[in-house]
């Protein structure tokens, strides 16, 4: 990649340069035209990527490339992104709006031990300018930050350990349970339980199969069922749901269930596509749904229901979009379908057009997604495939 | 020069604020980024989800 091959990316420009092992992830190719990129820039991070504001066109805009959502974060957590623009820019970019970019810094993650199973955890970033009017991070809060109509709220979850006893009574089980809370700002989230474990002894456990006579009234540890949070906006939040069973309680593997649900805030109560959208959404929805689901090989696994109550939000063409999704069973059996239903955005909270796919798309390889602001002068670009990044130097 | 970092995780939320809102919730951001927010707290009662 050479100098020359900038001119083919416009309006957007983009650098990117790292240095130490996540050269090759860039530009395997020419790792010396990254060195020189960073010291013309001064870039001090090893992850940096950096979107050049072209000065030369008429309106505002930046690009700014958010590296690795999916595979390359996994790789990388500490990735960073640099967006830049040159000292000969007509007008700083960004300063019409600020955005308020909610991330997952960890999803929810199974573990065979019932010790190492670990809640997910979120992320809320405020970009916006400065003091000097340039575009900065001037909030990271470790935590979504949702603005709603009263005022900011937060939102998260929590993991929760269920004791719950069997019905003979003779001995009982621990189940791990992960609760979504929201709350207003000021307020602590209230994560409801039956009843919660207690502390025992490492020797008061056992498997729940096969035991012996000294064990038959210890407690098991069986079950859990983990969420994450997938989309939040301030009306309602997304929820993935993943239930369950340890090694020493299902040692077949694949009886596993994942489902969602959106909910409403406080209470975090469930709500149906009719319920939420309306009759023309169901109508959609219906129509959406496949007749069969599928399990984790493609095989036919069942008929799907008229219920509507399973659906999930995420994102499409540039826009948040309902998905119909029926949990159908064990080994992943489930229907999924894009719904063709454009949610309102009064229930996303997002007023901007989508980006142009296609132009972006010829511009950034690996092109994924993009989020406009509402005034159009600021843009984000997701891609993956961040080893093809263009990489020029000036 | 403008520069900008931000951390590489999927998203999940993205909210806009335009025109004089940007600096109230520079503002309030900001303030709530300082304080530590209370923590979820259990309550033993009948499960909601």
């Amino acid at each position: 990649m050479d100098c020359v091959r900038r001119k083919e990316v416009r309006p957007f420009e983009i650098l990117s340069f790292s240095y130490d092992s996540s050269v090759k992830l860039y530009d395997p190719m020419n790792p010396h035209c990254i060195r020189k990129c960073m010291n013309s820039y001064g870039a001090a991070n090893p992850l940096e990527v950096a979107v050049k504001h072209n000065t030369g066109l008429s309106v505002r805009q930046t690009a700014w490339k958010l590296l690795g959502a999916g595979r390359v974060a996994r790789l990388l957590p500490t990735l960073l992104l640099l967006l830049m623009t040159f000292p000969l820019a007509k007008t700083a970019c960004g300063q019409g709006a600020g955005a308020l970019l909610g991330v997952v810094e960890s999803r929810t993650e199974e573990a065979q031990e019932f010790q190492n199973i670990q809640g997910p955890k979120y992320q809320t970033l405020w970009v916006a300018p400065d003091a000097t009017g340039k575009l900065a991070v001037l909030a990271t809060i470790p935590e979504l930050i949702v603005p709603r109509r009263d005022g900011f709220w937060h939102a998260g979850v929590k993991q929760v350990c269920e004791f719950r006893t069997d019905p003979l009574g003779e001995n009982g089980n621990e189940r791990i349970t992960q609760v979504v809370w929201s709350a207003p700002i000021a307020k602590a989230g209230v994560v409801p339980i039956t009843q919660p474990c207690t502390n025992h002894a490492p020797g008061d456990y056992a498997p729940p199969y096969g035991r012996s006579e000294a064990d038959k009234n210890k407690i098991s540890q069986c079950g859990f069922e983990l969420r994450d949070i997938e989309f939040a906006s301030p009306v309602v939040l997304s929820i993935r749901k993943h239930t369950g069973q340890s090694e020493d309680c299902e040692a077949r593997g694949g009886r596993y269930n994942v489902d969602y649900s959106v909910i409403r805030y406080q209470p975090n109560e469930e709500v149906s596509v009719r319920q939420m959208l309306g009759r023309e959404a169901l109508k959609a929805y219906l129509k959406a749904l496949p007749s069969h689901g599928q399990g984790d090989d493609g095989e036919d696994c069942g008929a799907t229901t008229g219920a509507d109550t399973g659906w999930r939000i995420g994102r499409n063409a540039g826009r948040w979009g309902v998905y119909a999704h029926q949990d159908l069973g064990y080994f992943g059996c489930a229907a999924d379908a894009l719904v063709r239903f454009r949610l309102p955005s009064s229930l996303t909270g997002d007023t901007s057009t989508p980006p142009d796919s296609k132009q972006l798309s010829a511009k950034f390889k690996g092109y994924e997604d993009a989020y406009s602001s509402p005034t159009g002068d600021m843009l984000m670009v997701v891609t993956s495939r961040v080893q093809e990044l263009p990489v020029c130097c000036f | 020069m403008l520069l900008l970092t931000l951390p590489a995780h999927p998203i999940v939320m993205m909210q806009w604020s335009t025109g004089t809102h940007v600096e109230d919730w520079t503002s309030q951001l900001d303030k709530i980024a300082k304080q530590r927010l209370p923590e979820a707290v259990i309550h033993v009662g009948p499960a909601s989800q």
